[in-house]
């Protein structure tokens, strides 16, 4: 069937007669589901002023003039435009309609969503559209997967969802989950996010010139908002794939006020196994049960009890369990570790005036680990054992409360503070043993350690003529170990529109962390501890310059290229030697493992992108230098920070080959990740304590790097309709030419070394339901 | 149900292939030119007779081997392929208040190539003294071609010996096992300024003349008998591991309790003889502390993967090594 295209082009802008400013405002929603927009642009085209639904799919623009001609316009849906006339404030009740209900018509606008428009620089916004279109780990729609795929954004070692933005460690980025801080946003040691995509409405990325309403982390602020359920009617989705299946149920509560969205998700590598180990072991006198599985399950609901009151409430859980349970006629062995999160948060958004906004909410998050290992060994009817219980984690209770005020056209004020209750449990090792008659038992309880955390900002976005400012502070208190700390962090960004509408972009801003993740730097586990800052171990901070251009080619391309400079101080690492289990986990001064230092990151970034049509994608490239310094480490001497990867390059592509087919791929590279390998040996004569005879050491901290990194990944898609819903057939390969990523690196006493990678080509294959 | 089919043959294939072979891969490293750099290790400290009681000879020990003080060795890096054990002469100067010291180069290298060749200081080290080395490769000092390394130096300065006395102690035969004596000995700091530092304990066993020789803890030193001039009368049964403690480990009197074990290993301790409990307080200089706590994370984290990479620490300028000092101050019971 031909396809039609119609474009069109708008010639509008004499509209707009100068006049008393009016508050336009209102919602943008899904036709058919209500379902709020989140992040829809909004424009008039007489004032030629534009703005963004916020997380509640609200928007608030004050112009000039008695009439003009708003545009709406969301990556997946038909543009809308209305014209509106009036002299009083006017509110909007918007709804677009998906572009894949169209059938044949693809409708874009050349105007409305325009990246030079945004002060703001450093920022990624992407669709769910878009990340569904993605080639996922075994099919798993993947949130920070995607991520890694902007410049400036590094994933850690193969495989992992860690991300690592110009040049900041992992624990450096603030994840927010409907404004909530999560703390390990990821399954499987890092090989799947923590989200179920399907429940995810939107992801935005901010990497620099941080507007002063975000605070408590150096390197960058990802924000993922939960999907509001239909308030019309009921659906759900699913899929079954080769390691998990997942499931969502949206619905009305009170039709056309609330709704509830519930999604669920869990691998069964593990129900799997169990029946074939039975199998295969049914002679064996040994039992074996193992246990390997995440899971994760969220739910929404929200209610609108008027034009200007809306109540969410959204609940997050997830879990990683692994272990086993193993027993003969003589031993037994109970080990399991398991790790999860618990967000909840409840929010209420307030419409004042149409120039007045409040927020309110109470959000709370957990993050735990627990290991137990149980380990009984039977002879001449006596019982030897061992058994050890370690657990570690991390609660915030908090409490937000912010303001949107639009005082005339030219300025849009936002103010707020947030407190947050910290409690932190920092390690607690017990264990005990009973051998040949001798009872042992030690305990090593590090004991919680609480902290307030209070901060207040005020920001402004100013538009005058071709500028726009964003600019703003951020005032942040912690207090913990009778020990306060106090910052303020000043933010400013600029966009200066050339003619051409080149956007040239600007922003500084200081940041300032007082909680604290350690981690070894050559593997990130479950049980890296997050600590806070006290009397001993100072907030990081970090001040940033970012400049660069942006502008939108051929209406549907973006183009940016964008320079940044960023320096860290107080930057944690172990001290050279340590031992988690020693000297962290089993120790009453883990504080005394802990060295700080300087970290300094700089680079380019190049992004061209094409949003819209059949054939969407874009092309990413950053080249960046990352170093660290501290006193203890490397004699003093500046080093590579582990994750200096020099270039890193993604190239997206989607194409729809049809109605009915579609395909993706992604081909990532980038320069290996630096370490440490001895290349140098000096003996040491009898009576110090080596058993080598002499001492292997590095001449210099990460004086190598692993091979390149790079992998191709593909899938197909097929959708076919059905009577009652659509299905979908996805297959495709991760890692699609066998490429050996190392994941880590050994090195044998001869000095040989190898590079050990976990992940070969993967295929998938997965079904996929919507009704 | 064909394209289905279709696929997972093909996967299945897939992945039998990937997974043909294993999932290493060695690398060749680009070398980086890591140029050769001198070794050295010196250990000074002043001496007493009653060091005898605290010294092995011939016989290797891993750990709680007494390393051999005020000597002198000098060696050189390699890559981590191509190890050696090889120490040798070199262009050695020791200078102390602007004087230069005497030094005797003892040759020990064997049929291989290897040993432990050292300078021998021959004068007395003196406390509060600053101690400064400087070491050139000179060609020809060993039989082996060698590459050049540029001139190394270090320099340390001698603490002042900490007095302390013994105020009680206990000695007993094990209930667990008559093979090993357990006792400790309460030892006192007077003065507050004494406390400031990391110290190092050691504490031998002497008896009466008993042919018998007792193992020592749990790394056994063989003693030897050595007829000594005044304060040492006779056999020597050995020394316990070494161990570190600093202020935070003393009491505010600057107290501070040392249980020790004893292990007869080759006969039946004899309850009735007494024992004399030697005691040697070492008061170690900033880079011995350094040096030692390093070398010996060093050792513990073999093979550990959850583990920081150690770095030796080094106050040799240009090289590797340690250059270091100590002062010991002595006391003994009966038990």
């Amino acid at each position: 069937m031909e396809k039609r295209y119609l474009i069109i082009v708008l010639l509008l802008m004499s509209l707009g007669v100068h006049g008393q400013p009016v508050i336009l405002d209102g919602t943008v929603t899904e036709s058919g589901s209500g379902t709020t927009l989140i992040g829809a642009n909004v424009r008039d085209m007489g004032s030629d002023k534009g703005t963004m639904t916020d997380g509640d799919g609200s928007f608030s623009l004050q112009v000039s003039g008695e009439e003009g001609l708003l545009v709406i316009s969301y990556v997946g849906y038909q543009v809308d435009t209305v014209f509106w006339s009036s002299s009083q404030d006017t509110m909007f009740h918007i709804e677009l309609v998906s572009s894949v209900y169209l059938g044949e018509v693809t409708i874009q606008s050349g105007r409305a969503g325009r990246i030079e428009d945004e002060s703001q620089a450093s920022m990624h916004r992407i669709s769910m559209e878009q990340i569904e279109k993605l080639p996922g780990l075994l099919g798993e729609t993947d949130v920070l997967k995607s991520l890694q795929l902007m410049p400036g954004v590094q994933s850690g070692t193969e495989g992992t969802s860690g991300i690592f933005v110009r040049g900041g460690s992992i624990d450096q980025n603030l994840i927010l989950v409907d404004g909530v801080a999560m703390y390990n946003p990821s399954h499987v040691l890092g090989l799947f996010s923590s989200f179920n995509s399907d429940a995810i409405q939107s992801v935005r990325m901010t990497k620099g010139g941080f507007p002063a309403r975000y605070g408590g982390r150096l390197s960058s602020v990802v924000e993922v908002d939960m999907r509001a359920g239909d308030t019309n009617d009921f659906h759900g989705s699913g899929q079954i794939g080769l390691i998990s299946s997942k499931l969502l149920l949206e619905g009305p509560i009170v039709r056309g006020k609330s709704s509830f969205l519930f999604s669920v998700r869990r691998s069964y590598t593990d129900l799997i196994a169990r029946p074939v180990i039975r199998m295969t072991r049914s002679e064996d006198k040994e039992q074996v049960l193992p246990t390997a599985y995440f899971h994760d399950a969220s739910i929404k609901l929200t209610h609108r009890f008027s034009d200007t009151d809306l109540l969410t409430v959204t609940g997050y859980m997830g879990a990683d369990n692994y272990g086993v349970k193993r027993s003969d006629d003589t031993e037994t062995t109970d080990a399991f570790v398991t790790w999860g999160n618990y967000l909840g948060t409840l929010n209420w958004k307030h419409r004042i005036n149409p120039k007045l906004f409040t927020n309110a909410s109470v959000t709370y998050s957990r993050y735990r680990l627990d290991n137990d290992v149980a380990y009984s060994f039977f002879k001449n009817g006596k019982e030897d054992y061992f058994n050890s219980i370690y657990y570690s984690g991390i609660s915030d209770i908090g409490l937000n409360y912010s303001f949107d005020f639009m005082p005339n056209r030219h300025h849009s004020l936002k103010m707020g503070m947030k407190w947050t209750h910290h409690i932190y449990s920092p390690g607690a090792l017990t264990y005990g043993y009973e051998l040949d008659g001798e009872n042992i038992r030690e305990d090593y309880q590090q004991g919680e350690m609480t902290s307030q955390e209070r901060a207040f900002f005020l920001e402004d976005d100013l538009e005058y003529g071709n500028f726009k400012i964003n600019a703003g502070f951020h005032f942040s208190q912690f207090y913990t170990d009778e020990k306060l700390y106090y910052s303020f962090q000043p933010r400013l960004s600029i966009r200066y529109l050339l003619p051409g509408r080149w956007a040239v972009k600007a922003s500084y801003a200081q940041m300032q962390q007082y909680i604290n993740l350690l981690t070894s730097e050559s593997l990130s586990l479950p049980s890296d501890l997050w600590i806070p800052s006290t009397d001993r171990i100072e907030p990081q901070t970090s001040w940033q310059w970012v400049v660069g251009v942006a502008k939108t080619l051929w209406k549907d391309y973006e183009f940016t290229l964008e320079g940044y400079y960023k320096e860290m101080n107080n930057v944690l690492s172990y001290q050279p030697g340590v031992s988690f289990i020693l000297d962290v986990a089993s120790s009453h001064d883990w504080q005394s493992s802990i060295a700080q230092g300087r970290g300094w990151a700089y680079g380019a970034e190049f992004l061209f992108k094409k949003k819209y049509g059949r054939t969407s994608g874009w092309v990413g490239y950053t080249l960046s230098w990352n170093y660290r310094q501290f006193d203890e480490i490397n004699q003093g001497e500046k080093f590579p920070f582990t994750y200096d990867r020099r270039h890193d390059l993604s190239l997206v592509l989607s194409h729809e080959l049809s109605d009915r087919w579609s395909v993706s791929g992604v081909w990532i590279y980038g320069t290996g990740n630096a370490y440490s390998v001895p290349d140098r040996y000096f003996p040491a004569p009898e009576g110090l304590p080596t058993e080598m005879g002499g001492y292997a050491v590095y001449s210099q901290k990460n004086n190598y790097r692993m091979s390149d990194y790079h992998r191709l990944d593909v899938s197909f898609t097929r959708t076919g309709q059905k009577k009652w819903g659509s299905t979908t057939w996805e297959f495709g390969a991760y890692n699609t030419y066998f490429r050996k990523n190392p994941f880590y690196v050994s090195q044998d006493q001869n000095g040989t070394v190898k590079e050990v990678s976990i992940l070969p080509i993967i295929p998938y294959i997965s079904w996929g339901f919507k009704f | 149900m064909y394209k289905i089919l279709f696929f997972l043959s093909f996967a299945a294939s897939a992945l039998y292939c990937s997974c043909e072979g294993d999932f290493t891969r060695e690398v060749t490293l680009k070398q980086i030119e890591v140029s050769t750099r001198g070794v050295v290790y010196g250990f000074l400290t002043n001496t007493d007779p009653r060091d005898l009681a605290f010294r092995s000879f011939g016989h290797p020990v891993k750990q709680g081997q007494e390393l051999a003080a005020n000597r002198i060795y000098i060696s050189h890096s390699s890559s981590v392929k191509h190890k050696h054990q090889l120490f040798y002469q070199a262009e050695v100067r020791l200078d102390s208040g602007g004087s230069e010291m005497e030094l005797i180069f003892n040759n020990r290298i064997n049929e291989n190539g290897n040993g432990g060749s050292y300078y021998s200081i021959v004068d007395e080290i003196h406390s509060g003294g600053v101690y400064s080395l400087k070491v050139r490769f000179s060609d020809g000092s060993t039989e082996t071609s060698l590459n050049h390394w540029p001139e190394v130096s270090g320099m340390d300065s001698v603490p002042e010996p900490v007095p302390f006395i013994l105020e009680g102690g206990s000695l007993e035969v094990s209930e667990k096992n008559s093979q090993y004596l357990e006792g400790y000995v309460d030892l006192k700091v007077e003065d507050e300024r004494h406390r400031q530092n990391v110290y190092q304990i050691e504490i031998s066993a002497v008896t009466g003349e008993d042919t018998s020789v007792i193992q020592p803890g749990d790394k056994p030193v063989y003693g030897v008998i050595q007829k000594q001039a005044n304060r040492v009368e006779s056999e020597v049964y050995g020394v316990l591991p070494n161990d570190m403690f600093e202020e935070i480990n003393f009491t505010r009197a600057g107290r501070k309790r040392v249980y020790f074990k004893l292990d007869n290993g080759t006969g039946q301790f004899n309850s009735g003889q007494p024992v004399r409990i030697l005691v040697r307080l070492s008061n170690l200089s900033e880079d011995y502390i350094r040096f030692l706590k390093s070398s010996r994370q060093y050792t513990a984290n073999q093979d550990n993967p959850f583990t920081e990479p150690v770095e030796i620490y080094s106050n040799i300028k240009n090289g590797y090594g340690v250059f270091a000092s100590m002062a010991r101050s002595y006391g003994e019971i009966g038990l």
